[in-house]
């Protein structure tokens, strides 16, 4: 009774709203930041490769070769960060009930995350973007959106994963 | 917009589930500076976050001008991920709950 009498004050004056949400409150919840830096990690250990075999000074190379380690630390950290976020805040009781493994897909993604930043092994940076790409399926899926697999349309050109939308 | 130093805001969002749910109104009072140094553990504020955006937390931690501050829901993500909350940014504290089954005391 006196909720709905509020509730009819509230359509006529519109109180403030309080926000609260379970994060910031954006409510905005998308892998596709992630994909783009597991894509990165993959292709810095490309060009940390290239600068490797290159015939440049020792300088240059190294200095190359610094830059591409910072980059690869932090671009996989910013993997681990996006896939713990919507993992710990969005993913719940029904989502979990739809894709029971995304505990263990996202701990897979947390130990390859690791594995990427330890070291230069482009299996584990290949791997990484595939385990986020399986993440992302499920992530879409438990909004009924469907996905494609299509080539990223720039290096290191791999497979990812996008939404289908209407 | 509040009145006389009571005002009143539509809870959006399940953070502080079961406390709160979404759509519930809460009645809150208005604090004054020495009013909000002496909010206690447990209470809940309502507090400007990302200005002109509001929040509803329940208060966690007190320390020297800031608080920490958590949803009741389990899945709520608290001033770890939001930061601490200044004094300055506290609107009041939460008094009454106003949801369909009726009117009771925060």
């Amino acid at each position: 009774m006196i909720h709905a009498l509020t509730k009819k004050i509230d359509s006529l004056i519109s109180f403030d709203r309080a926000s609260a949400h379970c994060d910031i409150p954006c409510g905005i919840y998308d892998p596709s930041t992630a994909i783009i830096a597991a894509l990165s990690v993959l292709r810095v250990m490309d060009i940390m490769a290239d600068a490797a075999s290159s015939d440049k000074s020792d300088l240059e190379k190294h200095n190359s070769l610094t830059r591409g380690a910072l980059q690869k630390e932090e671009e996989a950290e910013k993997v681990k960060h996006e896939i713990r976020i919507i993992w710990g805040d969005y993913i719940k009781a029904p989502q979990i009930e739809k894709h029971p493994d995304i505990h263990d897909l996202t701990h897979k993604i947390m130990l390859k995350g690791s594995a990427c930043k330890q070291g230069v092994n482009r299996a584990d940076a290949e791997e990484l973007v595939e385990l986020v790409n399986q993440f992302a399926e499920k992530f879409w899926d438990t909004k009924g959106i469907e996905t494609e697999r299509k080539t990223s349309p720039y290096a290191p050109a791999v497979p990812v994963v996008y939404p289908i939308l209407p | 917009m509040p009145l006389f130093g009571w005002g009143i805001m539509r809870i959006d969002g399940d953070s502080m589930v079961p406390t709160l749910n979404d759509g519930d109104y809460v009645v809150y009072r208005q604090l004054s500076a020495s009013q909000k140094a002496a909010l206690n553990i447990g209470d809940i504020i309502a507090f400007r976050y990302a200005d002109p955006a509001h929040m509803v937390k329940r208060i966690t931690a007190i320390y020297d001008g800031w608080l920490n501050v958590a949803g009741d829901s389990p899945h709520s993500m608290g001033s770890q991920a939001i930061g601490p909350v200044q004094l300055d940014d506290i609107i009041g504290i939460a008094r009454l709950r106003i949801a369909p089954s009726g009117l009771s005391k925060l």
